[in-house]
């Protein structure tokens, strides 16, 4: 049997306090969620409804169609650029064989002469001849430093030998780049 | 047995009268809304933003086309197009779209008698694009040719600078010989016209200064072209000229 002499109990209003606090907030959040959605899914719609595609499409259009008059001159113009990037690859492979005569020919003195010369891309073979050993010792000096060092990668003395009859020395030379 | 209290006990009106005024009822309805707008989110919402963002990003995309379609067009109306077809010509005869055995001769010709040496012989070998002459730019077709040059060992050498400065664009590979005469291995390249795969939203290259450069330099190495007929017709002409082969 119950103590207290109050018809209503006090836990009652607290319990009824805590139900209503808790309504409220189920009421809010649902508010809210429904305002939410309901305001972005308009939001959207009408950003969909008004979006500049259709318009831009018909910008690109216009254009496509004015640059179209000039597709002629637009093939000219792709085809000297693929020509030219061909072009610029090709001249700096290439290698100038005029160079290596010239630098040789730079290293002999007048008494010695080029009997046979062979360029190959990547190797080079000089037979000189001369009257005088020590010319074609100078030969070897010069090309076996400053510069010669830098543009080959090995020298190498083939032959060295003597043409009795006509009393000249035959050098050999091979030198690779 | 029927466990119907009455006709309609369990009627969603009776149901609504009867729970009208509890808490369970307006909770019901604030958890409904709330089930409905989670599942709206998902079902309409989120597909409606992707939607506006494809669009957005399609908008984007098409206005950047535009912009370089009509850059496109500034571009292609500011060109001069008699350059342009002097530079195409120039660039088509440096590196011919086909066998060009007439200008391989005239650049020959031309540079033997600039360089004061005869050719004595020369021969020509085919490749096809399959063959083992295949240049390492694989769009390009060599076409190897080996000549005999007789004169004095400054005027070879001026041979063998002076033909790398003519066109059609050649590489000697190999030099083999003496003082007096020489045996060179040369190639010349033909390139054969690709298809020009041409796409309006894609931005043009302008030729840049230093290939307009390039080109300019390139129509310098132009061949004087020898015309038979004319030097034919004309004996003091023939008499003149240095025979070559």
């Amino acid at each position: 049997m119950s103590s207290n002499i109050n018809l209503l109990d006090f836990n009652t209003k607290v319990k009824q306090k805590k139900s209503f606090k808790g309504k409220r907030v189920l009421r809010f959040i649902s508010i809210g969620m429904l305002f939410t959605v309901s305001a972005s899914s308009i939001i959207f719609f009408l950003l969909i409804a008004l979006s500049p595609i259709p318009q831009l499409r018909k910008q690109k259009d216009i254009a496509s169609s004015n640059l179209a008059s000039s597709q002629e001159d637009i093939v000219k113009l792709s085809l000297v650029n693929e020509r030219i990037t061909s072009i610029k690859s090709f001249i700096a492979k290439r290698k100038n064989f005029g160079d290596e005569v010239n630098f040789i020919q730079g290293k002999l003195t007048s008494d010695v002469s080029i009997n046979a010369i062979i360029l190959q891309k990547e190797s080079v073979f000089v037979t000189l001849s001369s009257k005088s050993l020590l010319s074609l010792n100078e030969f070897i000096n010069k090309i076996s430093t400053g510069e010669g060092i830098e543009r080959f990668k090995s020298i190498k003395i083939k032959t060295i030998s003597k043409e009795e009859g006509k009393n000249v020395f035959v050098l050999t030379v091979s030198l690779e780049t | 047995m029927n466990k119907n209290i009455f006709f309609g006990h369990n009627d969603l009106r009776f149901l609504y009268f009867r729970y009208k005024d509890s808490v369970y009822y307006s909770i019901s309805i604030f958890i409904t809304v709330i089930i409905v707008s989670v599942i709206l989110v998902f079902k309409v919402v989120i597909p409606q933003m992707d939607n506006y963002f494809s669009i957005h990003n399609e908008s984007l995309d098409l206005q950047s086309k535009i912009n370089t379609i009509n850059e496109n067009i500034t571009l292609m109306s500011n060109i001069d197009k008699p350059k342009l077809n002097q530079q195409l010509q120039t660039a088509i005869q440096a590196l011919p779209s086909d066998k060009d055995f007439s200008g391989i001769v005239n650049a020959i010709s031309d540079t033997a008698v600039s360089s004061g040496v005869s050719v004595e012989d020369f021969s020509f070998h085919f490749y096809n694009k399959q063959g083992k002459l295949q240049a390492k730019d694989s769009s390009l077709v060599p076409i190897e040719i080996s000549i005999i040059t007789n004169g004095s060992i400054n005027n070879q050498k001026k041979f063998l600078v002076s033909i790398l400065q003519k066109i059609p664009l050649a590489q000697v590979l190999s030099v083999d010989g003496d003082s007096g005469t020489l045996n060179i291995n040369m190639q010349y390249y033909y390139k054969p016209f690709s298809k020009t795969e041409y796409k309006e939203d894609k931005p043009i290259s302008q030729i840049n200064n230093a290939d307009a450069a390039l080109i300019n330099n390139l129509s310098t190495w132009k061949t004087r072209s020898f015309d038979i007929d004319n030097e034919n017709r004309n004996p003091e002409s023939s008499s003149s000229a240095t025979p070559l082969f």
